[in-house]
């Protein structure tokens, strides 16, 4: 009796194990699915005023100017393709740039279940980035800013092949 | 605190064991929330975040998340397996051993963390695994200890307790039932113990870095030593009162066998 029972607890155990591995082999890490050229798309705000209009996503649609004001005071100011290289270092690259030279090269790495994008600057910055989609195709990453855009800014990106 | 089992202890044992082991648990939760964004002292956010994952079909989240819960569960499976094999051939060493385990997962942390780090994905999981583990080894000590009195690493069902005690308390026959005011009295040391502790872990966290974990393994010695020394007190008096008893027993049998002499 008491080792069929040891044999049912040792059964189950094994299955969850098994349960594991399949399901962390079935699909790419996040650390995988990050890893190549990120082309930025939009950069959206969660809040507007409700004298500036409707509140549809069309005018949460932060414009040029509104985008550099509030990513003056971030790492990824001004940069348009982001490519995250496997060893860990982040490349931003801006439109403009001859043969797509980096402007800024930092250090990326990703925190919790790898919803957590941090970003390390020089060993003095470093800022969090909450990653809210990550599929082969499009990235979204979401950001704290106490600019204009009130409440949480977003940025949509979808990956250059 | 860790001698006594179920029913035999008292408040002040309760609260002991409880203030200590939530200042480790409230220690660990805040700085793996500052050093790897995940909680490691409570599992009903990862069941939240498991079903997300699940609704979302990020599979590998859905299995990391899935080893997280378990590995929680295997620590209070763990700990509580010890303390009903061992607990009739010492229940010392039987509270005591699960502290150990989850010192020695500590220590790892803080060793891999302060030397070997390299802040990859699969490293950031495995360290928090292991912290899930211990926190699940602590908080099954305390419940299989206390009767289920003391859980320390969480605290819904702490903050639900209380609120229904002090929603009792608006009543006078409840106010004056020393064993819900006790009960009270050990709850609320346990949340102040957390949260002091979560303040203290997110304070010295940017000089210790790692090294956070070194403390919460002092903590944990802490509560090892002190029932060991109290049992090694005890069992002085013990035999010091069994080595009188003897002495008086030899003298009186002693001036027995002179009485006897003298009177032949």
């Amino acid at each position: 009796m008491r080792s069929k029972l040891g044999a049912y607890y040792i059964g189950i155990f094994l299955a969850a194990v098994s349960g594991f591995l399949l399901l962390v082999s079935s699909a790419a890490s996040p650390d995988q699915l990050l890893a190549g050229t990120w082309e930025e798309v939009a950069w959206e705000y969660e809040k507007v005023d409700k004298s500036r209009g409707a509140d549809t996503l069309s005018s949460k649609v932060i414009s040029e100017d509104v985008k550099q004001m509030i990513a003056q005071d971030l790492i990824v100011h001004r940069a348009e393709k982001w490519h995250f290289w496997p060893n860990g270092t982040l490349s931003l690259i801006a439109e403009g740039d001859i043969n797509d030279a980096p402007r800024k090269r930092l250090n990326w790495r990703l925190k919790g279940r790898g919803h957590i994008l941090l970003l390390h600057y020089n060993d003095e910055t470093e800022e969090s980035y909450n990653i809210v989609k990550l599929t082969q195709d499009e990235l979204t990453l979401h950001f704290y800013t106490e600019m204009q855009a009130r409440g949480i800014a977003k940025i949509t990106f979808k990956r250059v092949r | 605190m860790l001698r006594k089992y179920s029913n035999s202890r008292s408040l002040r044992d309760n609260i002991q064991l409880g203030v200590l082991t939530a200042f480790s648990a409230g220690m660990v939760n805040v700085a793996s929330l500052i050093i790897f964004f995940a909680f490691t002292s409570n599992v009903t956010g990862h069941y939240a975040i498991l079903a997300e994952e699940i609704a979302k079909g990020h599979w590998y989240q859905v299995g990391v998340v899935f080893a997280w819960i378990l590995l929680f569960f295997m620590g209070a499976f763990v700990a509580n397996f010890i303390i009903i094999n061992l607990n009739k051939k010492n229940a010392y060493a039987a509270h005591a051993l699960p502290l150990l385990l989850e010192m020695l997962c500590l220590v790892t942390v803080g060793i891999y963390g302060q030397y070997y780090y390299q802040e990859t994905l699969t490293e950031t999981e495995v360290l928090v695994g292991l912290m899930l583990f211990a926190m699940g080894l602590q908080n099954g000590m305390t419940a299989s200890v206390s009767n289920f009195v003391v859980k320390t690493t969480h605290l819904t069902g702490l903050t639900t307790d209380l609120g229904i005690l002090f929603s009792m308390f608006t009543q006078k026959e409840f106010r004056d039932n020393p064993t819900l005011v006790g009960r009270a009295k050990l709850l609320v040391s346990i949340a102040v113990s957390y949260v002091s502790a979560g303040v203290l872990s997110a304070l010295i966290y940017h000089r210790l870095q790692f090294r956070v974990f070194f403390v919460v393994a002092c903590v944990i010695v802490v509560i090892i030593c002190y029932d060991y020394s109290k049992l090694r007190f005890l069992q002085l008096i013990k035999r010091r009162n069994v080595g009188k008893a003897l002495e008086a027993k030899m003298e009186a049998i002693h001036q027995d066998q002179t009485v006897g002499q003298t009177s032949h």
